[in-house]
Order: C-alpha cells, then structure tokens, then sequence
C-alpha cells in the first residue's frame, strides 16, 4: 500500500464516527475510511458491491476500529488478487473482531485511562490555582499523554489488522493492554488516597483547617461513598452537594 | 464581554463539539479543557477552568459505551465558564452558573439522540439508492448540526447571562448566599474523588489507596514536626 493511500485512510480514520447512527452504528465511517483501498481496487458494479459490503452493522472502540479496517482492507486485496474466494465473510470476520476490540478498548480507554488523566486535570486545578500557569501546564501535559498514544494505536493499529490478518489477536496480546489498564488503576487508586487524606484535612483550593470544616468534609465523604454504591446518578449527587452544602455552609 | 468575545467562544465551542464523538476525540471536548479554552478567549481562564473542573469530576463516571449517550459535558462546561464570566466570575457565581447550565448538557443528550435518528433514516433512504454513496455530504450532515448546536448553546447562554447579570450578581453578592455557594464548592472534589474510585474499581484496589493515603498522612505528620 503507498504511504500517501495510507495517510489518506489515517485521516478518514478520524472520522469514523462523524455519521454515527442507531441502524449501523459505525458501518458508513468505517466505509468512509475504507473507501481509497476499494476505489484503488474495483470499478463499476463490483465497486458498487464492494460499498455494499461496508455498510452491515459495524461497532467498535473508536481507537481500535483502524485494526478492524486493516483486516478488511487486506482481505479486499486478497479478493481481488485470487487468495481469498468468500466476499460475503469480510464484514463477518469484521465483526467479529469488533466485539472484544470494542470490551478492550472501552475498558481500557473510557474506563480508565481517560477517567484518570480528566480527575487528575481537575484535580490539578485544585492543587495550584485555576488559571495558574502550572495548572495549564499540567493540563498540556496531562493531555499530550492521551493525545499521542491514541494517535500512534490509530496508525499502528491499521498496520497490525493489515499485515497480520485475523493473527492480530496475538499482537495485542502482546501489547499487554489488560497489565497497563491494572496499573494505571493501581496508580488512579493511589492517586484517590492521596488526594482524600488533603482533602479532607485541608481543603485543597478552599484551605480550611478548622475542626468542624474538617469533620464535615470527612463525613460528607463518606456518604458520597454510600451513595455511589447505591448507585445513585452524579447528577443527582451534584444537586444534593450544591443544595445540602449550600444550607450547612449558610448555616455556619 | 463584548459581542466579539462571546461569537468567538461560541465559534470555538462549536469547532471543539465535533471532538467528543465526531472527530478525533482527542479529549478537547473533555470539559476541563473545553472550559479553560473558552475562558481564555472570554479573558478569564481561572473561572473556566473552575467550571470546567467540576463539570469533569461530576460526570467522570458517566461513559459513552455501547449505544448510551451521555449528558453532554462539553456543553455544560462552555456554557457555564460563559454564564460565570457573565456573573463576575467568582467561585460562587461559578457554582451558580454550573447548577444552572447542567440541565443544558442534558437537553443536549436528547438533540444528539434525534441527530442519530435522523441519520439513521438518512442512512436507509441512502442503502436504498445505488452506490457510490454520497458519503461527503452526509459527513457534513453528521457535523453541522452539532457544531451549530453548541454554536447557538453559547450565544444564547451568554445573552441570557448578561441581560440577568445585574439581578444575580445582587443577588450572589448578599453574604448568606455567597458563603452557602463557596462552601458548596469545597465540597465538589469529593464528588469527583467518589466517581474516580467507582470508575477503577477502587474496592479491589485497598493497598494502594492505604498506600496513598498514608503516604500524605505522612507527608502532613513531617510539615507540622518542622
């Protein structure tokens, strides 16, 4: 594949999602994205079928669907060039990868990456002072080690799916997704009890050290935590803050 | 803030919307950032940032898997930062302006809900017809009406902002209320502590959070002894 056919993919890639829809979830950007291998290698009806073929359901993880293009985009090749005789099994086989993609990468990214760097961005803020340059700088930083990884998985990942087929199970293996996504967690855990313990005995931003502030915040604490394994919507829980604060910080 | 300002945030609001599902998703819409960048250009970065700060924690739990979408936070965030400067930009017209402008994020939730049903049957009137598909124009479909959406969101945000910026500032300034919203917000990054630990499963996780917690005891016990 030339690098410029490649770059071409690697930018559609990033609009993967831009006709997001209830029917076929991802099925028209992956289409979108895949469109430079099938205009390179079909014409007439068969490039009509061939556009066909992409637009079945189609829904993964955003950052791991350049694997599942990879594969599909060889597979085409190999249509086309005589190694492979079952056109009706590529959006199968696509499928069929993005289903545990889609669990590694919402496990991976959704449920821990982002949620660690976002409540350390926050976090931060409170730390230093909003607006403060240290608090923009740790706001670059802290976005500059999602944004890089994410884009190198984006082109990497089209790489892995194109070059080793349906074996790019094993690359991934070794990529050891599951090993980094517990210790980030270990990591986002020990962030947790650090900033608590200064939370509860400061304030952080709004440094209060009295005793009855103090004591407030503790408790407070602990019934968020009741109330989180109770399940009840953060939405919600934000309400209770503002207005049951609002009425013991009048009060005081 | 002069008109200028306000239709250059709401541009900016409207470009970085396209982030958080769209484009790229590169956490530019992610609120701690959508809000300070919005305040930068309102010339008050501290008070986005505030907002944007609390918007992050509050819905750090809330995430977009499978087919759910989640209240908008980058919504809730610049509209915010715009409603705060608007009010002053104090922590407590802060809180007042996030407590405000979260059922907005939610309202967004049900317009990108009607956006993907939209598609959807754009999507078959297409399948019927005969490739190629028109794929460009309907690219441009799927991004428009959210940029507009957060375009409008923002103007319409900051209007209302200035023209009830009189009457809420007397009102934020009287000293019960100011100090009932300030303490309020002390207690804001419990909420986020809370939905980070709900996020990695913190409860498997007791030796580090023993860890962490007392590594900063520690840290307290050695700065008092000095």
């Amino acid at each position: 594949m030339k690098f410029l056919e490649r770059l071409d993919i690697f930018i559609r890639l990033h609009f993967l999602q831009a006709l997001w829809n209830y029917k076929g979830m991802q099925n028209l950007g992956c289409l979108f994205a895949i469109r430079p291998v099938l205009k390179r290698l079909y014409s007439g009806d068969k490039y009509v079928e061939a556009e066909k073929r992409h637009t079945q359901y189609f829904n993964t993880h955003p950052y791991f669907a350049p694997i599942c293009i990879g594969v599909a985009a060889k597979y085409e090749e190999d249509l086309m060039s005589g190694n492979f005789s079952k056109p009706e099994m590529i959006p199968v086989l696509k499928s069929r990868m993005s289903g545990p993609l889609a669990a590694v990468g919402d496990a991976f990214f959704w449920e821990t990456v982002r949620p660690v760097i976002g409540s350390l961005a926050a976090l931060s803020v409170y730390v230093s002072n909003p607006g403060s340059s240290y608090s923009i700088y740790a706001l670059i930083f802290l976005l500059s080690i999602y944004i890089i990884p994410v884009e190198w998985i984006r082109w990497m990942g089209f790489d892995w799916g194109y070059n080793h087929g349906m074996n790019v199970v094993d690359i991934l293996k070794k990529r050891d997704f599951h090993g980094s996504m517990r210790r980030i967690r270990n990591i986002g855990a020990l962030i947790i009890g650090l900033v608590s313990v200064f939370y509860v005995a400061d304030g952080l931003l709004f440094s209060n050290r009295q005793m009855i502030f103090i004591a407030i915040r503790a408790g407070f604490l602990g019934l968020l935590i009741l109330a989180t394994m109770r399940k009840w919507s953060p939405t919600f829980l934000f309400y209770l803050t503002v207005i049951g604060g609002g009425i013991v910080g009048g009060s005081l | 803030m002069t008109i200028t300002s306000l239709l250059s945030a709401a541009f900016v609001a409207g470009i970085l919307a396209l982030d958080n599902v769209q484009i790229m998703q590169w956490m530019l819409s992610r609120p701690i950032v959508s809000g300070t960048i919005i305040g930068a250009i309102l010339g008050d970065t501290a008070t986005g940032m505030l907002c944007g700060a609390w918007i992050e924690l509050i819905w750090l739990g809330v995430l977009p898997i499978g087919n759910y979408t989640p209240p908008d936070a980058h919504i809730t965030a610049v509209c915010s930062a715009v409603a705060a400067h608007a009010w002053g930009g104090s922590v407590s017209a802060a809180v007042l302006a996030t407590s405000c402008c979260v059922p907005i994020g939610i309202i967004s939730r049900k317009f990108d809900h009607l956006l993907r049903i939209e598609l959807s049957a754009k999507m078959e009137e297409m399948m019927k017809k005969e490739s190629p598909f028109e794929l460009i124009r309907l690219v441009a479909m799927g991004i428009l009406p959210i940029f507009l959406k957060a375009f409008f969101a923002v103007l319409i945000t900051g209007i209302a902002g200035y023209i009830l910026a009189p009457a809420v500032t007397k009102i934020i300034s009287t000293d019960k209320l100011m100090k009932a919203l300030e303490f309020s917000a002390t207690l804001i990054p419990a909420l986020g502590m809370v939905q980070l630990a709900r996020c990695i499963g913190a409860k498997s996780r007791k030796t580090w959070l023993a860890a962490g917690a007392i590594f900063s005891i520690a840290c307290i016990i050695l700065v008092k002894m000095s």
